[in-house]
């Protein structure tokens, strides 16, 4: 770097000074170093720019994107003292050569490197120190003080931002932040059985009981026409953005003119395959993750007007955040942001001055993908005209054609856990999906890095009804009881590859009637001396008689009509004999450890549903569609002793019967289950047994749901499946503890 | 005419392969196969698993009559006979006469009353929504109403609802100890605490490792630490030798001991509507044996410990060690408060 001078009274240079050709019967003059001026070359003005002024002092608008590189200038600001008199400082300006190690201000942590020259690399948002080499003869060094901002993002879903630079928060192109579109459809909607409202997840299209469905939440807007939350559910589909280093003062300081945008550095020349992105203002004002655990800070977070829309980052698009449409001109450092389209780029944030020269960049990667290719979706069928396949299929609906289902890779180590999903009863494709998703999400949001899949089997549905008119079709619940007990073949051998890939990590969560599945499968799992296939076992709402597991359930959770005068059982049928006692215990060969999420009052699983559906079995005068009225029934008495193989089919205006052989045929000891065999038991979902830990999900000490304000003590029939409804917030709990509780849940680490 | 056996055999299969093609071209795909879960290598069992969705329209060759058995096609669809079921006793006349007390027994008049009737009679299934407000005497009657169930909640300001349940079971498909029975001459008492003035609480929250003794362990939850002797809370294990897991369950039990105080046993749901530790009623100890799965011991507790000093309230998870050479888990958790005083106010829900 060339040593220039400047003279503060004679404005001329004086170059070459040691060239000894001038002045050389003159005293040399003697300067002392009085202070520091400090610039960046391609912003302010440096000693010898015709512009610049000795009055300049060093700006506190310095700025420095993270991880790029700065280029910044200090000179000591030096003064003569070798006059007769009142020497006059500053005098002239000496560039200077840096330390190598930049520091966070006030600390003795590194901020960065710097060149001798003043090259700088970031790395660490805020305050930076930029010390200079001392000069020749003097002791003395100058401090700049450089503000760093950058780009950060919650990459590792802790919920908390690690800012430092070898954290797991950064991002490269090759290592993007991976996050979902945000193509689903959450809405404020209400139930077909209660008329309770709550947030849910809706098929796109309209519904009787959709409200605003026509449009993905990714462009979903309000009444006014501007881009709004739909609801507070939709939070969980959205991450945050922060530009860490930006102070209030630093966005005073910069040059007059500056702009601070936000782009995938294609502005005005659209580069297809960058992403979309939605910017939203955050409610928390520490930027914090309030919005997915906490009900007030939800609240204002899907409130355009608290915390308002900040605009669309598209291919091609450049959005400024210091512009006078916001609020003290500047949209703030905190945000949240959902995926609009898919694509893959590097999100931009520039302050540029006013002749478009760029100051500052920092720059976070991002990529947006269908969550449909961030999760396994197994299924044996989704059709429920179709029986359940023995193979395991991994499903393309919903998926463009040709498009492949989501696999993933070999875990890179043993102890990769994989958790997956069974769903339950009356689940359209879509909507097990939907749930499946949702876990997906609020376990991504609980810090979970392992792996998740769901299982689909073929259930019968009907969304159209209510779930009571649904359960009251019996070719709809009894026949997918049925299909749920053939299901569970695919689901072993689908655990047993599992296992064979994440060895001791694989986790069930299984949901309603999906218990019958995953019972069964471990049942046969054990039965087929496979080991130990799962680690732990969540039954949550479980459908399925609690005398299965545990034949010592008594009062009062047993299905006893008795001292009703009416006739349970149909009229015409006698109570078959219980074979349900003990039926899936052996299962506990097959898995670690099994627990129960019961709810005492479940609306599905109550006398009035589930358990009265069951003490009307053996069905009568069934219609399954295929042409034939059936009956089922017993041809013994209710009092007989095990093998009770006295089951029979006959279609209706038959004279003979079918005998159902439930010892050597598995296919009739299904359908003698589905269609035929009274439980004696209420549903292990609403029953503590002995042999798996019990959890209440209502007792408040389990921290699992929230009170039920209602006072209608978790009996609507949003609380069957609440878990996968309403706001991330609200189920926080819920996922928390699945994942973490050592005594119920999985006991996952991060 | 004779026929080569090889062409019936030949026919016979071409005739399969038609219906299997059929079949194939029938079924929409929906997923790809995948290689590495094959069902090829998984033992079958003895029984033939033949996948059907609807039973077959076979019939036995042997033909016989159910004993006993009339199937008419007169009987009405299973659908019919639940929604007969639940027109009959799903649908009872709720009738409610509450009264409202604070805990000092005295009413409270002026409270607002949302009664929702739940109802699912066959043909209607959602609530039905009243409101009312307790008179003078704290009194209020619901009637003339039909349904499954009755759920309250009370609302005044200065009050929180002190109970844990406040939902009413008419209808006759629940067991008879889960069902309410209305009496006329005698109201029904809800329960309400008068909010008095929160004092501060101290939040307990350990958790502790512990290798097996069969001595007594000693836990001061003030300082979250295990103490020689004394402390809040003392518990000595009871285990059987061997492996403890839910492949090999074995009973074991704790003695709970409360050094200079008592417990009362309550459940969660009860602790999380008190708001005063009770006056009397406390034991020193007591026996628990597992009581949920093989390994763990849950219990919620008021205890009263330090002579007086403390008073939480208390839920403790006990995890035994699977084999005896392994870690147990134990964890605390609750409120106290240390200022002698029974007050646990702070605990109350917030106000809206």
């Amino acid at each position: 770097m060339p040593l220039v001078f400047e003279s503060k009274n004679i404005k001329t240079h004086i170059e070459n000074v040691n060239d000894g050709g001038l002045y050389w019967q003159t005293t040399p003059p003697e300067l002392r170093t009085v202070g520091y001026y400090f610039a960046q070359p391609n912003g302010e003005p440096l000693p010898g720019d015709p512009v610049f002024a000795v009055t300049n002092v060093t700006s506190t608008g310095l700025i420095a994107g993270f991880g790029q590189m700065s280029m910044f200038a200090g000179y000591a600001e030096q003064m003569l003292v070798n006059v007769p008199t009142n020497p006059v400082a500053p005098y002239a300006y000496l560039g200077q050569y840096f330390e190598p190690e930049a520091y966070e201000v006030g600390t003795t942590n590194s901020g960065g490197t710097v060149s001798p020259y003043g090259e700088f690399l970031a790395t660490e948002p805020g305050p930076i120190a930029l010390v200079t080499m001392p000069n020749y003869g003097e002791n003395v060094q100058g401090t700049g003080i450089v503000q760093v901002v950058k780009l950060v993002l919650d990459v590792n879903h802790d919920g908390v931002i690690d800012l430092s630079a070898t954290g797991p928060d950064n991002t490269t192109a090759n290592t993007p932040y991976v996050f979902w579109e945000n193509n689903n459809y959450d809405r404020n909607t209400k139930d077909k059985d209660d008329g309770v409202f709550y947030d849910d997840d809706v098929q796109s299209g309209s519904d009787y009981f959709t409200r605003d469905a026509a449009v993905p939440d990714c462009n979903f807007r309000n009444g006014a026409g501007g881009r709004a939350i739909p609801c507070a559910r939709d939070l969980q589909d959205f991450a945050r953005l922060w530009i860490a280093g930006m102070t209030t003062n630093l966005l005073a300081n910069l040059p007059a003119g500056c702009t601070i945008s936000l782009n995938w550095g294609d502005a005005g020349y659209p580069h297809p395959e960058n992403p979309t992105i939605d910017l939203f203002q955050a409610a928390d004002s520490d930027g914090g993750i309030g919005y997915l655990t906490n009900g007030t800070t939800a609240q204002d977070q899907s409130d355009f007007v608290i915390s308002p829309y900040v605009g669309r980052i598209g291919p091609g698009s450049n959005l400024v955040l210091n512009a006078s449409s916001f609020a003290n001109s500047w949209a703030g450092n905190h945000f949240i942001w959902c995926g609009v389209s898919n694509g893959s780029g590097g999100l931009n944030l520039t302050i540029a001055n006013s002749n478009g020269t760029v100051l500052a960049q920092t720059t976070a990667y991002i990529q947006i993908v269908d969550i449909k290719q961030m999760y396994e979706r197994f299924t044996v069928g989704d059709q429920p005209k179709l029986p359940p396949m023995t193979n395991v299929g991994l499903s393309t609906e919903g998926l463009a054609p040709g498009e492949e289902g989501f696999e993933y890779p070999p875990p890179k180590d043993t102890n990769t856990t994989y958790i997956l999903y069974v769903h339950g009863w009356n689940m359209e494709a879509w909507e097990k999906d939907r749930f499946a998703e949702t876990a997906f999400k609020r376990l991504y949001w609980q810090g979970y890095h392992g792996r998740f899949g769901q299982f689909r089997w073929p259930t019968d549905f009907d969304f159209e009804a209510s779930l009571i008119d649904a359960i009251l079709q019996p070719h709809n619940y009894d026949t997918s009881e049925f299909k749920s007990w053939h299901s569970a073949e695919g689901l072993m051998s689908l655990l047993v590859g599992l296992n064979g890939e994440y060895p001791g990590h694989v986790y069930v969560l299984a949901h309603s009637m999906g218990n019958v599945v995953t019972g069964e499968a471990l049942s046969l799992a054990a039965a087929y001396g496979e080991g130990q296939i799962v680690n732990t076992y969540v039954a949550s709402q479980a459908a399925i008689p609690a005398h299965v597991y545990d034949a010592s359930v008594t009062s009062p959770y047993l299905i006893d009509y008795s001292h009703s005068a009416h006739g349970i059982p149909a009229p015409g049928r006698i109570k078959t004999p219980n074979i349900y006692p003990n039926r899936l215990t052996n299962n506990v060969f097959a898995v670690g450890r099994r627990i129960s999420r019961y709810n005492i009052n479940d609306f599905a699983l109550s006398p009035d549903s589930w358990c009265l559906d069951q003490a009307l079995k053996p069905d009568q005068n069934v219609a399954l569609g295929d042409g034939n009225i059936w009956d089922w029934g017993y041809n013994g008495s209710t009092n007989d002793p095990a093998p009770w193989n006295n089951f029979f089919r006959i279609y209706v205006g038959s004279q003979f019967d079918h005998s159902l052989d439930i010892v050597g045929s598995v296919d009739d000891f299904y359908e003698v289950l589905a269609y035929a065999a009274d439980p004696y038991s209420t549903p292990l979902g609403t029953a503590p047994i002995s042999t798996f830990t019990s959890v209440d999900m209502t007792d408040p000490a389990n921290d699992i749901w929230l009170p039920d304000t209602s006072g209608h003590n978790y009996s609507d029939h949003l609380w069957h499946s609440a878990e996968f409804r309403g706001d991330c917030w609200q189920q926080w709990g819920y996922w928390n503890s699945l994942l973490f509780s050592p005594q119920f849940g999985f006991n996952i680490g991060n | 005419m004779n026929i080569r056996p090889s062409i019936i055999l030949f026919v016979s299969f071409v005739a399969v392969l038609i219906a299997l093609l059929l079949w194939l071209h029938n079924k929409k795909p929906e997923a790809t196969p995948i290689a590495k879960f094959p069902t090829n290598g998984i033992p079958q069992s003895g029984a033939t698993v033949v996948h059907v969705v609807a039973p077959p329209a076979t019939h036995s060759n042997a033909p016989s009559t159910p004993n006993g058995i009339s199937v008419s096609p007169t009987m009405p669809p299973k659908d019919q006979q639940m929604r007969q079921q639940l027109s009959e006793l799903n649908n009872e006349d709720i009738v409610f006469n509450g009264k409202v007390v604070d805990q000092f027994a005295s009413p409270v008049p002026g409270a607002t009353v949302a009664a929702s009737i739940q109802v699912n009679d066959g043909t209607r299934v959602g609530t039905d929504e009243i409101s009312l407000t307790t008179d003078a005497g704290g009194s209020f009657k619901v009637s003339g109403y039909k349904g499954k169930a009755l759920a309250l909640r009370v609302t005044k300001p200065g009050y929180v609802m002190a109970m844990a349940n406040t939902r009413f079971v008419y209808s006759l498909l629940w067991a008879a100890s889960q069902r309410y029975i209305p009496d006329s001459n005698n109201p029904t008492v809800i329960k309400m605490w008068k909010l008095q003035g929160a004092e501060a609480l101290v939040n307990i929250s350990q958790h502790f490792k512990i290798p097996f003794t069969n001595g007594p362990i000693s836990f001061d939850l003030l300082a979250g630490k295990v103490v020689p002797g004394g402390g809040d809370v003392t518990i000595t294990v009871n285990r059987p030798n061997g492996q403890i897991s839910e492949q090999d369950p074995q009973k074991w039990s704790i003695n709970l001991q409360i050094p200079t105080g008592g417990f009362i046993e309550t459940s969660g749901k009860e602790s999380a509507v008190t708001f005063a530790a009770p006056d009397n009623g406390y034991q020193s100890n007591g026996n628990f044996e597992n009581n949920n799965g093989p390994g763990l011991i849950d219990k919620s507790f008021f205890v009263e410990s330090r002579s007086g000093q403390v008073y939480s309230k208390l839920r403790l998870l006990f995890s035994i060690n699977s084999a005896p050479s392994g870690l147990m888990d134990v964890s605390f958790s609750g409120v106290a408060n240390v200022k002698g005083s029974r007050n646990w106010e702070a605990t109350a829900p917030q106000e809206p």
